[in-house]
């Protein structure tokens, strides 16, 4: 699908720049002599996490008023300004935001939102309003198809996600490293696989996919295992270790790409979402210690979204239906930490929803400029980047 | 007809041959056999095991897959796969085993009829309303989750409808929910004042939108197309695509006479369509139980598919699975090849099964290898070649 850049998404993208941000020709020097590119870790918060009740504006009435039991006393929350507060939860993320490791975008959406789950999900992977089916990272790797290692990794035992979907490189999906060994008689079926390379049609689609497992399964085959000491129990507490353990072997891995889902609170949110903030902001917290005990912490960025945030309004049900806008989390060591862009208003809704105050594709062109070290242009067309670093 | 054809067929009519199925095809002439296959459409589909029930962990998925497995009429499990990924419902938000057991068991007896009537059971599915938020869509304010998706991915396809075609699709459905025992009509909530569908005016309900839709000649070619690529062959060409659309709208929209004619073209038989489809996790996974000869599905093979990508009632989006090359990621291929390791040692014969998983014709390029070894270790090899991973 061809995108055409309209003035409304350049105009967004400009607006999406906050106050204090330097505007950054895609030439200027980054972000100091000593920091190559970097890994990028993206995860997605799959279900649509209420980002209301994760950056709140805790002393706007609007927040109280619209939500009569889900809204949170200022008492129990985790200020991190005169107006902004973070969920009880995350403590880990607090810690990370006092020592300077973690930016929060506020208000991240694109115009006409989408409000299914995987129209949404497919927007934001393709990093693209109008969806698509080749990936923003794999826009990265195809432009950046000169570069050796195995280079991007789904953590995940699903189909490979659109975000990865590139023409140059064959997607990896990986369950668990360690576990991503070859089998006793890979050396035959290497033979196999590739003499079904050399020919046509689907055959050669099926050898190069095999030689592409071989190659994948003796690069991981060195794998440096860490502890897991630090780390809570968790499903993206494991993911996140594996990561480490992935970056950490130096095999050329420039992004991962994780999952983390349960974020669809339509009913008793409170205690659930309690439960995966809290997961959020310790496995982060460890793994950032993870990767400063390993030296690799200046190598490192995160980004974490969601396919959208939430209604402002509650529902009937102790929960909050799907929504627009929500915040973006950075987290790197040497990221520019603290809050960018505008909080979305709670006084003018567009149809209930929040309406979105900086553009995804900004994030994403920031990221792919200063964080992975390739020109945004060809990824993310007609976005200005957000400079994060 | 020849053992090349009979693999072909049993492959892409159903999940590849047993030996028994083998031998009973083998006896027969090309067109005698396609007609025995989709004959076999009509029939009625057995009746659940004794005592089966779709609440106990991966009853489901073990259930769908032994009537792949042993089906006198496979074709019939093979349109059903087809129409789980097309209409890709999925149990993490159904919620209900049973109700996904009963969609399924809705595309096995109505898969191979007319496709209008079967677009009209899915529009009362309980699984499916739950799926796309139809208790939800209302008069005064409709959902427009389910219109959307009947014109994009179910029927029509992207282009072919206007944002306000949906609009107005949606409203007629209002009022059309499930309760966990079935389908209701709530009238109270259907909005019966005039709508405007694909230019055609009248106080529409559900009924009226699906039969508006799946008369367009657009929804001939969109079903059509996907067929052809289902059952013969990647990316078919316009006048393939013709060829089927017109048998589809000759007959109604009756999917038997499609797959029938997509069978019986030249193309089908082709050395260009021969091995030119991605097994899916579950052909690959049930593939390799029926050349090996097991007399079930043993149990610890019900996971199996999941872990290689394809988990059964669980499609990752309402897109259903992409397939292709999207099912040969590294870690899904290493999967695979555990599979294909441990049920090696169950085959019941090692050389019957490496003859029946290559049509008789054992594959240069895999013959090399596999001479090297014996026994289990030759299954195992031949069940992981590249060769047995595609249809």
């Amino acid at each position: 699908m061809t995108h055409t850049i309209e003035r409304r998404d350049f105009v967004m993208g400009l607006f999406a720049l906050p106050a204090f941000a330097v505007i950054a020709s895609t030439a200027r020097p980054l972000f100091g002599a000593e920091s190559a590119a970097r890994t990028l870790v993206v995860v997605h918060l799959a279900g649509g996490n209420d980002g209301l009740n994760t950056v709140i504006p805790i002393h706007d009435p609007n927040y109280a008023r619209l939500r009569p039991a889900l809204s949170l006393a200022a008492r129990d929350t985790l200020a991190i300004d005169g107006q902004m507060a973070l969920h009880p939860g995350l403590g880990g993320f607090k810690k990370l935001y006092d020592s300077g490791q973690l930016a929060i975008v506020q208000g991240v959406g694109y115009p006409s939102p989408d409000f299914s789950h995987f129209r949404a999900t497919e927007i934001w992977e393709a990093g693209d309003p109008n969806g698509g089916v080749s990936g923003w990272i794999g826009r990265f790797l195809d432009e950046t198809r000169e570069r050796r290692g195995l280079r991007a990794v789904a953590l995940s035992n699903e189909q490979p996600p659109l975000a990865l979907a590139s023409s140059s490189s064959p997607p990896v999906t990986i369950d668990d490293p360690r576990d991503f060994t070859l089998p006793a008689n890979a050396g035959m079926l290497r033979t196999m696989y590739a003499d079904s390379a050399r020919q046509g049609g689907t055959r050669a689609v099926v050898g190069e996919a095999g030689l592409e497992t071989f190659d994948a399964a003796s690069k991981i085959s060195n794998l440096r295992q860490g502890s897991s000491a630090g780390y809570p129990p968790g499903e993206l507490s494991t993911d996140l270790r594996r990561t480490a353990e992935l970056i950490g072997s130096g095999i050329g891995i420039e992004v991962v790409h994780l999952s983390f889902g349960g974020f669809d609170t339509h009913v008793n949110q409170l205690g659930k979402h309690n439960q995966l903030l809290t997961q959020l902001g310790n496995a982060f917290a460890a793994f950032q210690e993870d990767l400063r005990r390993r030296g690799l912490s200046k190598q490192v960025a995160s980004v974490i979204f969601s396919e959208f945030g939430r209604r402002p309004a509650e529902n009937f049900g102790g929960g909050t239906d799907h929504g627009s806008a929500g915040p973006v989390f950075v987290i790197a060591d040497g990221v520019r930490a603290g809050l960018h862009g505008q909080a979305p208003s709670l006084a003018s809704l567009d149809n209930g929803n929040l309406v979105f105050t900086t553009d995804f594709r900004s994030i994403y062109a920031g990221l792919v400029r200063d964080c992975l070290r390739a020109d945004p242009r060809a990824v993310v067309p007609g976005a200005v980047p957000l400079a994060l670093f | 007809m020849g053992s090349h054809d009979v693999g072909h067929l049993l492959r892409r009519t159903g999940f590849g041959p047993s030996p028994h199925e083998f031998e009973a095809f083998a006896s027969l002439g090309f067109e005698r056999a396609v007609d025995r296959l989709v004959d076999g459409l009509s029939q009625p589909p057995a009746p659940d095991p004794a005592g089966f029930n779709p609440y106990l962990p991966g009853a489901i998925t073990s259930g769908w897959m032994e009537r792949m497995r042993s089906s006198e009429t496979p074709l019939a499990e093979k349109l059903a796969l087809f129409w789980h990924g097309h209409f890709a419902t999925s149990l993490r938000k159904v919620d209900d085993p049973r109700l996904m057991w009963r969609q399924v068991a809705t595309f096995r007896t109505l898969g191979g009829g007319r496709f209008s009537a079967l677009v009209g059971a899915v529009s009362r599915d309980p699984a499916m309303i739950r799926w796309l938020d139809g208790n939800s869509n209302r008069k005064g304010a409709p959902n427009e989750n389910f219109a959307r998706e009947l014109m994009e991915l179910f029927t029509i396809g992207r282009g072919n409808y206007s944002e306000r075609d949906v609009r107005e699709a949606a409203r007629a459905f209002t009022g059309w929910g499930a309760e966990t025992t079935g389908f209701v009509l709530r009238a109270e909530y259907h909005d019966t004042g005039p709508k405007t569908v694909l230019g055609e005016s009248g106080n529409f309900d559900g009924d009226d939108v699906v039969r508006i839709i799946t008369g367009r000649p657009e929804c001939a070619r969109f079903i059509s197309a996907k067929l052809i690529a289902w059952f013969s062959h990647p990316d078919p060409s316009e006048s393939e695509i013709a060829a089927a659309a017109s048998v589809f709208a000759r007959s109604g929209g009756k999917i038997a006479d499609v797959v029938r004619h997509i069978l019986l073209a030249p193309a089908f038989r082709s050395a260009a369509s021969y091995r030119s489809l991605v097994k899916s996790p579950v052909e690959y996974v049930v593939g390799a139980i029926k050349v090996a000869g097991l007399a079930s599905v043993p149990a610890w093979t019900v996971e199996m598919p999941g872990k290689m990508g394809q988990t059964l009632f669980a499609p990752p989006t309402v897109k259903g699975w992409d397939g292709g090359r999207a099912w040969l990621a590294a870690g899904a291929m290493l999967e695979r090849f555990r599979f294909a390791a441990r049920i090696a040692p169950d085959a019941r014969d090692a050389g019957g099964t490496i003859a029946l998983g290559f049509d008789g014709v054992v594959p240069p390029g895999v013959a090399a290898v596999i001479d090297r070894v014996t026994g289990a270790d030759r299954v195992a090899l031949a069940l992981s070649s590249p060769e047995f991973q595609l249809n």
